[in-house]
Parts: C-alpha cells; sequence; structure tokens
C-alpha cells in the first residue's frame, strides 16, 4: 500500500519502516513463525500459481517489493476474457499480487492464519492494566496494539485495492470479491478480519462510490447488508455480543468490544474496589476461550507473502486516508446538487432532515434500489391510503417525509428523469399494475419512483394512518422461480410477514434465530402487491408450507409457517384478499408514451 | 428514531458520538453523564448501558450515546460508526496538548462522512480540574472553536462540572441542527416545485 501514497518520501518511509519494525518485536516473530511453518511444509509454490493463472484478471506491473511498484504507474486492466498472463514464470514471491487474482477462499483462510498467532499473543496484563490507552502502549500492550495494526491494514488494504480499479464496473468486480472475503471469513469465524473488510467498505472513501455500488449484482449486495448487520453499534453492538455467544469455536473475535468494557470496567471499578477483579476476570475468560481456537488451515507461502507486503507506517495513517479519500473523489466526482446522477447530493437532498435521520442505510441501500426500500430505510411508514389501487407509489408515503418532499426530489434525483404525466396517471385503470412483486421493488426503477412523485394525494389525513394489520406471522420464505428462472441456490429467510390491506409486507431479521416479532426490524424490507398472485398448497411439500404464484411474473415463492393451521390461514387470507382485488387488465394498458 | 408528532408519547432518539483520542476522559464524561453517581455494580456490556431519557428545553429526550473509548487505535472503524451519529462531543484533554491537536482530524473527518459543511458537534475540554497540569489555555481552545465553527465547552468528568451541560447543549444543537434541515427542504420544495410547473 505504501507504493501509491509515498512516492516521493522513500527515504523516510525506509528510516521509519526500520523504527517500526524495531517497536514491533512481537509482530516480527510471528511473521517470523508464520514464515518458519510455510517453509516446513512441502508446498511448491510455483505448482500453486499455475494453477491460479487462470484466474488473473489483472497485470501489475512487476516489482519485489512496495517501493517498486510505486515506480510502476501502470496497473494494467485485463478483462477476464483475455487470455491470462501467460508469460508469467516467476515465482510468486517475485509477482506483485493483488486481491483479484487469489481466489476469497484463500485471502479468507490466510487472513485468519496470520490473525490467529497475534491474537493468541496477546496477555492478560496487557488487558488489565489498560496499557493500549497508555502513552507507553508499545511496551504496557505490545500485542494489543500489534492485533489492532493488523486491524487497520486489512482494512486500508481492502479501500486501496477497490479504489485501484478504474472504472466503476471494475471496481464493482473487486468490490463483489471483498464481499466474497468476507463472506469466507464469517464461515471461519474471523470476526476482527471480517470487521476490517466491512469497515472499508463503509469508509467514507467507497461507501460515497455509489456508481460502483450500482454495478454491484443485487446478490452481493444483499450479502454485503447482511454482514454489516452484525457490526452495527446499536443498543451497544448487541448483534455482535450476541453472535459471539451464539457460535463455537475457533473463532477471532472483534478484540474492540472487549476493550471498551475493560476501559469502562477500569473507570467505574477502579483499583482496589471489590467488582474489579471479578468484572475484569469475565472478559478475560472470555477472551481466552477465544485464544484457545485452532484453524484447520493450509498455509500458502505466496498468499501470505502477498497479504504481508501490505504495509504502511502508522505516522502517515492520516495523509493516507486523505490520499483515499481524494482519489474516491476524483474516480467519482460528487455531482452537483440535482443532478441526475445519483449522486450522494441528491441523497441528501431526498432526505428530509438529513440529520434527524440516523442515516445507517447501507450504501447499497442509498441507491439502485426501489423507491419503497429508500423510504423504509429512512424509517417512514408506508401508508395505504385504500384510495388508488393502481400503482404502487399511490399506496404509500411516508408519514416521516415532509409532505411535499417526494415530489420535490424524485423526479430528478436517484430515480433518474422519468417523467410522468399526472393526467396519464389518473387514466391508468386500477390494478393495471400487475407486474408489481418485490423484484420491482428491489431494482431501481424509475417508474414505480415517479409514480410515487406524482399521484400521491397531498393530504394531512395520510399523517394519522398507521399501517394496518390484517394477519402477520413468522414465515421462513425460499424463492423457487423468479422472472421465468429458477433460482438454484435459493436458502430459505426468515421474515416477519404481515398482510395490510392488499399488501404482504416483509420484515427482515434482526438476528441470526428468534421467530417473535421483536426479532424483526419495525421497518418493512419488501413490500409486494398481491395483485396477481395466487396462494396455494404446493404438492408434495410438507404440511406447514404454501406457495405464492405470480403467472404474469412467472415467479414462485415457498412460505414454511410452522404448522399447518397457520399455513392454511395464510392462504385463506390472501385467497380473500386477491378475490377482492378487480382481474387486472392487461398489462400493456399501461403505457407510458 | 421517532420523530416528535410520530408518536406523541415516546420521546425522539438522539443517536450522540462522542469521540477524541485516547486517554482524554470519554468513558469518565459518558459513565458520569448516563450514572449520576458511580454504582458499583456497573456493567458496560449490557443492552442499555448508554442509554438516557432525559427532559432538555421542556422536551423529553432519548439518548443513545456511542462512546468507543479504548477502540481509539481501531481508526480504520471510525467512519462506520460516525456515519450514525446526529450529534457529536469532539472531547480533548486540557492536559494534553496532543489530543487537543486531534480534534481537526476528527471534525473532518465527521464532515467527510456526513457529506457537509456543517454538522451539530460540541467541543469539550475535559480534565478542567486540573488547573496546574492545563496545557490548552482556554483562549486557544475558543480560537479553535471559532475557526470550525464549533462551539467550546470546559467540563470536568471528575468534578463532575458541566457534563450534563454539555450532552444537553449537543442535543439543542442536534435540534436546531434538524429543524433548520426541514425548513431547507421545504424551501427547496417551493422554488422545486416552480421550476418544475415551466417544465410540465
Amino acid at each position: 500500500m505504501p507504493r501509491d501514497i509515498l512516492t516521493d518520501s522513500l527515504a523516510v518511509l525506509k528510516i521509519v519502516e526500520h523504527d517500526d519494525e524495531e517497536n514491533w518485536p512481537l509482530e516480527d516473530v510471528s511473521f517470523k513463525k508464520s514464515n518458519k511453518k510455510m517453509s516446513s511444509i512441502p508446498l511448491n509454490s510455483q505448482q500453486t500459481y499455475t494453477k491460479d493463472d487462470c484466474s488473473c484478471y489483472y497485470n501489475y506491473g512487476h516489482g519485489e517489493s512496495g517501493s517498486n511498484r510505486q515506480q510502476d504507474p501502470i496497473y494494467q486492466y485485463k478483462t477476464s476474457s483475455l487470455p491470462a498472463a501467460s508469460s508469467i514464470n516467476r515465482t510468486w514471491d517475485d509477482i506483485v499480487c493483488s486481491a483479484l487474482r487469489l481466489t476469497p477462499e484463500d485471502i479468507g483462510n490466510q487472513l485468519t492464519l496470520l490473525d490467529l498467532p497475534s491474537f493468541k499473543s496477546i496477555k492478560p496484563e496487557e488487558l488489565t492494566t489498560c496499557g493500549w490507552t497508555k502513552l507507553n502502549k508499545l511496551t504496557a500492550a505490545p500485542n494489543v496494539v500489534a492485533f489492532t495494526k493488523r486491524f487497520n491494514r486489512v482494512s486500508f488494504w481492502t479501500v486501496q485495492e477497490i479504489l485501484n480499479g478504474h472504472s466503476p464496473k471494475v471496481r464493482a468486480e473487486i468490490l463483489a470479491h471483498f464481499i466474497k472475503v468476507a463472506k469466507k471469513l464469517h464461515e471461519l469465524n474471523n470476526l476482527h478480519s471480517l470487521f476490517a473488510v466491512i469497515s472499508a467498505l463503509n469508509s467514507a472513501s467507497i461507501y460515497r462510490l455509489t456508481k460502483t455500488w450500482a454495478c454491484l449484482p443485487k446478490r452481493d449486495k444483499q450479502q454485503f447488508d447482511k454482514l454489516a448487520e452484525l457490526f452495527g453499534e446499536k443498543d451497544n453492538w448487541t448483534a455482535l455480543r450476541e453472535y459471539l455467544r451464539s457460535i463455537n469455536l475457533p473463532c477471532i473475535p472483534y478484540l474492540g468490544i472487549f476493550l471498551t468494557d475493560l476501559v469502562y470496567i477500569d473507570i467505574a471499578h477502579p483499583a482496589g474496589s471489590p467488582h474489579r477483579i471479578a468484572k475484569m476476570n469475565v472478559v478475560l475468560k472470555a477472551l481466552e476461550k477465544y485464544q484457545s481456537s485452532e484453524y484447520d488451515i493450509t498455509p500458502l507461502p505466496h498468499v501470505a507473502n502477498y497479504l504481508n507486503s501490505v504495509r504502511y507506517i502508522e505516522e502517515l495513517q492520516k495523509f493516507l486516508e486523505d490520499d483515499q479519500y481524494k482519489l474516491s473523489l476524483k474516480l467519482e466526482p460528487a455531482s452537483p446538487v440535482g443532478s441526475c446522477s445519483g449522486s450522494k447530493e441528491s441523497v441528501k437532498e431526498v432526505l428530509p432532515a438529513g440529520a434527524s435521520t440516523p442515516f445507517t442505510v447501507s450504501p447499497s441501500h442509498k441507491l439502485g434500489s426501489g423507491s419503497l426500500r429508500l423510504q423504509s430505510a429512512h424509517q417512514g411508514k408506508f401508508i395505504p391510503t385504500h384510495r388508488k389501487c393502481r400503482s404502487l407509489g399511490s399506496k404509500f408515503r411516508s408519514a416521516s417525509l415532509p409532505r411535499n418532499f417526494h415530489k420535490v426530489n424524485f423526479g430528478v434525483g436517484i430515480f433518474g428523469k422519468s417523467h410522468v404525466d399526472d393526467k396519464m396517471e389518473e387514466k391508468t385503470p386500477a390494478g393495471s399494475v400487475n407486474l408489481l412483486d418485490d423484484t420491482l421493488l428491489e431494482s431501481p426503477s424509475t417508474v414505480a419512483g415517479s409514480k410515487m412523485s406524482k399521484t400521491l394525494p397531498h393530504t394531512d389525513a395520510a399523517k394519522a394512518f398507521s399501517i394496518q394489520c390484517d394477519f402477520q406471522g413468522f414465515v421462513r420464505r425460499k424463492t423457487i422461480l423468479k422472472e421465468g428462472r429458477k433460482v438454484s441456490l435459493s436458502s430459505w429467510q426468515r421474515y416477519w410477514l404481515l398482510i395490510s390491506s392488499n399488501m404482504l409486507l416483509f420484515y427482515a431479521a434482526k438476528s441470526f434465530k428468534g421467530s417473535s416479532r421483536s426479532d424483526f426490524r419495525t421497518e418493512q424490507c419488501k413490500v409486494l402487491l398481491l395483485d396477481g398472485w395466487i396462494a396455494q398448497w404446493a404438492d408434495g411439500d410438507a404440511a406447514d408450507t404454501f406457495q405464492l404464484i405470480n403467472h404474469q411474473a412467472s415467479t414462485i415463492y415457498k412460505f414454511k409457517t410452522g404448522s399447518e393451521s397457520a399455513a392454511k390461514q395464510w392462504v385463506t387470507k390472501i385467497e380473500e384478499i386477491t378475490n377482492k382485488i378487480v382481474k387486472p387488465l392487461p398489462a400493456n394498458l399501461m403505457s407510458f408514451e | 428514531m421517532s420523530r416528535p408528532g410520530d408518536r406523541p408519547n415516546q420521546a425522539q432518539t438522539y443517536k450522540l458520538v462522542v469521540v477524541g483520542g485516547g486517554g482524554v476522559g470519554k468513558s469518565a464524561i459518558t459513565i458520569q453523564f448516563i450514572q449520576s453517581y458511580f454504582v458499583t455494580d456497573y456493567d458496560p456490556t449490557i443492552e442499555d448501558s448508554y442509554t438516557k431519557q432525559c427532559v432538555i428545553d421542556d422536551i423529553p429526550a432519548k439518548l443513545d450515546i456511542l462512546d468507543t473509548a479504548g477502540q481509539e487505535e481501531f481508526s480504520a472503524m471510525r467512519e462506520q460508526y460516525m456515519r450514525s451519529g446526529e450529534g457529536f462531543l469532539l472531547v480533548f484533554s486540557v492536559a494534553d496538548h496532543a489530543s487537543f491537536d486531534e480534534l481537526y482530524k476528527f471534525h473532518k473527518q465527521i464532515l467527510r462522512v456526513k457529506d457537509r459543511d456543517e454538522f451539530p458537534m460540541l467541543i469539550v475540554g475535559n480534565k478542567a480540574d486540573l488547573e496546574m497540569q492545563r496545557v490548552v489555555s482556554l483562549e486557544e481552545a475558543q480560537s479553535l472553536s471559532r475557526q470550525l465553527k464549533v462551539p467550546y465547552i470546559e467540563c470536568s468528568a471528575k468534578a463532575r462540572m458541566n457534563v450534563d451541560q454539555a450532552f444537553h447543549e449537543l442535543v439543542k444543537l442536534v435540534r436546531r441542527f434538524q429543524e433548520a434541515e426541514r425548513i431547507n427542504v421545504k424551501a427547496d420544495y417551493r422554488s422545486g416545485r416552480k421550476r418544475k410547473c415551466t417544465i410540465l
């Protein structure tokens, strides 16, 4: 990483780096240790390399060290369709590697292998004295600081790798790659590096790259959102604490929350107070348990060497952050307010009181998601008006948003520039929108957005409404068929499902288990209009299962309710509603010129 | 988050974030505020250990305080948690000049994450009781306050001086800011509608 930042300060770099190494003897030991371990493995690194070679996307300028790389300004990008760099017959160690050349599994595995000894070397004395908060932290808590440094390095490396992509498409590819790395780290229970990667994607430099996020496949976005949820600081990091309690070893936890707890115990129970030792011991015991973790992973020296080559100087971290941010601005300049590019500004504008709403929405939600998603993200409420059933937009509006704000912004902001005539809307026959399943809601939909902006009655009465609940319960949902395509890798997703008027509202799960209302979010994540949908029993399925089918959209969802009677009730309720809905007119009647 | 008028009986929640270098006494300030006195069974690991209900300007408020004391070195995760904050206390120790110098960085980072030119923040000079060890003068701090356009308050967690005031002042700033935002959006709407009428 220093290669990109410190182009003109080589001398400084060497001196400080030397200094750095001196200060961090333990880290070096662990580094040597891992090297030793690696060399003891009779592994022909050359072979491994040739195997991976075909997956090359990048042909970086090759040098032996980070300092050489910076003299090689051009990182040539190769598309995957081009033949892989065939001329490379050096060993891995000589080749400057990039994250995309390695599989997410290898990166995740080797990061974990590097993290583990660093984590294990942390001593109880470093923790009980809160040594890492002191001026002499380097001597008082060297291993805590070294482990923390690993976190920052992984994070900055992730940011840099993504920013190395020249176009939004390429960056999205790298972004997706790192989401897969994150997934692997999650599988390994390496929450330390997992959080480092998540932090990188949530950093100002990456978060603001709206064009890049727009290119990211939806599945990857969802994966990221799910993983990021784990690290929400809400309610004193409840999600993370609960997750830590729920898993088995091996695990490398995120040390940060333990450090905060220790600092608080230190303040609340100063030395000599009776509870201090007992309280601290609880934290130490927990960490000790995690320190007994062992991973059965084969070391891959070339990957480890690459990951270890990612270094920078702590003292210059601030400049590194600044440079990354500047690069980010250069890659995707902030667009002027009111432009149609879906820029941050327009998002900001859309927010009624950007500040009054804690903007915790993940970047992937920020754009490229439907209007409803945006609203739910801003914690508005969907208001069924019961008056106009013809358009998606007419059914909902957020009580928390200023009455007319959607009219102002949606037409020009993140939803693109489609303008729909008001009169046209008025003429649109009821129920003619019959493809409004959640596939539409989830994808960027200019139609939905602009309709929303035009047809809403601007009545204050809407404010008085809250969500009407006709039936609700816990379900698991699986997508069987989506837009005519079989979904092969579909899994059961947990939702709180609610019928309101002619809509199905989905509430995403807060954690990985639980089936009561409180285990699910209070804002819905999806809304499905029941027009065009049929609920029925699935042949050959378990008795507690029913299907929701839309022939027009060629989409089938399967729902598990947990009991036969519940499934029956759901089907009956949905049938009641669909029978009431006027038979929709053909879709082609609704044309927008 | 609830809004006034949304659920009248429920106080609005404010997400306040305490930032500052290591050892400036962030955790002491937070504990002093949340607990009026040090109780022996304080448990920092439970869910609601960082929330407090209070009444500010006759309006009830629920303060949700995020204090990452002890995690200062995990600098890479800072921007992630800053994003959710609605108001920030920038804490330094008047007995540690380095912690004062660091405030520039935090200030810049917050504006960057929020993508704004200004945001509700309050500079808090802690350890004001240590008059003998003071290295940051009141004038110096006030000058920074003017420069960053962020109000300044001195407090002492140890002497329990101005701690509540700091949090309350920040909530007032957040309220003022959010009110201004709402008015801005309305103003934007008015001009926006005019523009749009000509288009249509």
